[in-house]
């Protein structure tokens, strides 16, 4: 609404005919702006939060340290006097990983820079392929992603992540942050992930576990979790955002399944090899990566694509790039209604 | 909180003390700035955009806490920006498409980071009308407070000196004192970075360009755009 205003002089006149001219700036859309206001608010309130932790001690952190500790050195222990039983297998890595294997041979090579290994420790860098023995402890650093299939389940290590294996079934997070999907159809893998404020069990699921120092954000995309704190045990759902703090207190907001949040999962993923394998099944990789849901707009298109199958490689391709190639190569086109579904209809010359 | 008496030492200490108004004030302020400092960085890339600024404003406040104020908090914001977009661009392995904008060179970066405190004159000459206005676009954005909405909200939406007020939650004689310092800062900041007056900066503008900046402006940063990528002109 245009109203009077006082005039200072003509640089003013200057000044205002220069800024009609550039035009105003863009501005980005609100629910951008509400989406990431969200996640900056709750690491915000962590950081607040530990720093008035850091005016007092709880015996709870105090407790659960000691145990990871007393727990990753008894199987360390273990280690040395039994052969190594393997848990686990290594996917995918993208940049680098090492680990920590006691009483083996390895890299005495300079710690690489990031990493707090204390004196004395052997690493060794991994690859894909490899074993994941118990008692083992695997690094990420701030630069490199990972994933691990253990069981039916396949696991994600975010940059700057630690993470201790202390069986097949029972994992510890020190820092950083692990994305567990069960996908449908898998062997029914349980699982516990322990963190300095709380463990986490899921039900068949997908989330992942995020802590820093003493606070962990247990994130659920879909199923639902179990969490275990100082303040006892509660259930997470899909969609749920969930903060413990170093008091074991839980603290609930809401994250979609195709929040920005889940993308570095998605980006640790294990490149998808689709030469010979039916288009649907690349559909439905994609579907469940990005937290969207496949629809086929027509019983024809359903059939289509499970009769389709793919050549080639889509390796280097981010997922909505490859999408749009591989589709382009069939009769199908992909609709685009929102960001929730990935819709899949027969193109318009068939 | 009031901004416009607060400095980046005051937000960032009321930040630390967990005041909810501070936060508010922080991601207002800073957000669509830095948003828009990533998006022509990653090509107009505005998922890629979001999933940065995101990334850069969640480190940034767990670094707070060492924030020392030796420079301005948007040019520090500004630097954990430009390391999260080359992390990004190694992550998904396009450098081939990593943008160059004439903003980053090293003398105009400088200039532009140095507006609190102007310093040597430099040339407005050479930058095509696209570079002008994002340039000064880029200028209102590291402008103190809410210097560069003032101006906005006064000279290109016409809202009175009463409503620009009661935008910034104050009285009529200091939002036209706001006002007034903001017009000095932006002529200071002027001469800074292209040596000129708003005038010969117009004039020169004008001279180069053909288009009127409306037309040329895209949708993507409304979202709009399904596929997220913004037809911009970046060099």
């Amino acid at each position: 609404m245009n109203g009077p205003y006082e005039r200072s002089g003509p640089d003013e006149a200057e000044i205002e005919a220069l800024l009609q001219e550039v035009g105003a700036r863009e501005e980005p859309a609100m629910q951008v702006a509400e989406d990431v206001q969200a996640i900056v608010h709750a690491e915000w309130l962590e950081v607040v939060r530990q720093r008035r932790r850091r005016r007092r001690l709880t015996a709870w952190s105090l407790a659960a340290s000691f145990l990871l500790v007393v727990t990753a050195a008894t199987f360390g222990l273990r280690l040395m006097t039994m052969t190594a039983e393997p848990v686990a297998t290594i996917a995918y890595i993208d940049g680098s990983m090492r680990a920590i294997a006691q009483g083996t041979s390895g890299d005495t090579a300079a710690e690489p820079s990031g990493l707090d290994a204390g004196p004395g420790a052997i690493w060794k860098t991994r690859a894909a392929g490899d074993p994941v023995a118990r008692g083992e402890t695997l690094r990420t650093d701030r630069r490199s992603r990972a994933a691990l299939r253990l069981g039916g389940l396949s696991l994600r290590l975010d940059h700057g992540t630690t993470l201790h294996v202390l069986g097949d079934d029972l994992l510890a997070l020190t820092s950083g942050a692990l994305y567990v999907d069960a996908p449908p159809g898998a062997p029914d893998t349980p699982l516990t992930v322990r963190t300095s404020a709380g463990s986490v069990r899921h039900l068949g699921t997908q989330y992942q576990v995020r802590t820093e120092q003493d606070i962990a954000i247990v994130s659920v995309r879909e199923g639902r979790v179990d969490i275990e704190s100082a303040a006892g045990t509660s259930t997470g759902v899909a969609g749920e955002r969930i903060l413990i703090d170093s008091e074991g207190q839980l603290s609930r907001g809401t994250i979609s399944p195709q929040d920005a949040a889940w993308s570095w999962a998605q980006r640790a993923a294990p490149p998808f090899d689709i030469d010979d394998r039916p288009l649907s099944l690349f559909l439905s990789w994609a579907a469940r990566e990005t937290g969207r849901e496949l629809i086929y707009t027509s019983p024809q298109a359903r059939t289509l694509a499970s009769e389709l199958r793919m050549r080639g490689s889509i390796a280097g391709l981010d997922l909505d790039t490859a999408l749009g190639a591989v589709l382009a190569t069939t009769p199908l086109q992909r609709m685009q209604s929102s960001d929730e579904r990935i819709e899949i209809a027969l193109s318009p010359r068939q | 909180m009031n901004v416009q008496d607060c400095s980046d030492r005051e937000l960032v200490a009321a930040l630390l003390d967990g005041d909810e108004a501070a936060f508010r004030m922080f991601f207002s302020t800073y957000f669509p700035r830095i948003y828009r400092f990533a998006v022509p960085r990653l090509g107009g890339d505005a998922e890629a955009a979001k999933e940065v600024v995101q990334d850069t404003l969640t480190k940034a406040v767990r670094a707070l806490p060492g924030y020392r104020a030796e420079a301005a908090l948007f040019s520090w914001l500004c630097q954990i920006c430009r390391r999260q977009i080359v992390d990004h661009l190694r992550a998904s392995r396009r450098h081939s498409e990593h943008i160059v904008l004439i903003e980053d060179s090293p003398e105009l970066r400088s200039a532009l980071e140095s507006i609190e405190a102007p310093a040597a004159d430099e040339p407005q000459h050479g930058y095509v009308s696209s570079e002008t206005r994002r340039i000064v676009q880029s200028v209102l954005d590291r402008l103190p407070a809410r210097y560069g909405e003032a101006l906005e909200w006064k000279y290109i939406e016409g809202h009175s000196v009463e409503e620009i007020g009661e935008l910034l939650g104050v009285g009529r004689t200091a939002a036209q004192s706001i006002l007034a310092r903001a017009r000095t800062a932006f002529r200071e900041a002027l001469e800074t970075v292209f040596g000129s007056t708003a005038q010969d900066v117009l004039a020169n503008l004008r001279s180069t360009d053909a288009r009127r900046p409306g037309a040329a402006r895209a949708s993507g940063l409304r979202g709009t755009d399904p596929q997220g990528i913004v037809q911009g002109d970046c060099p």
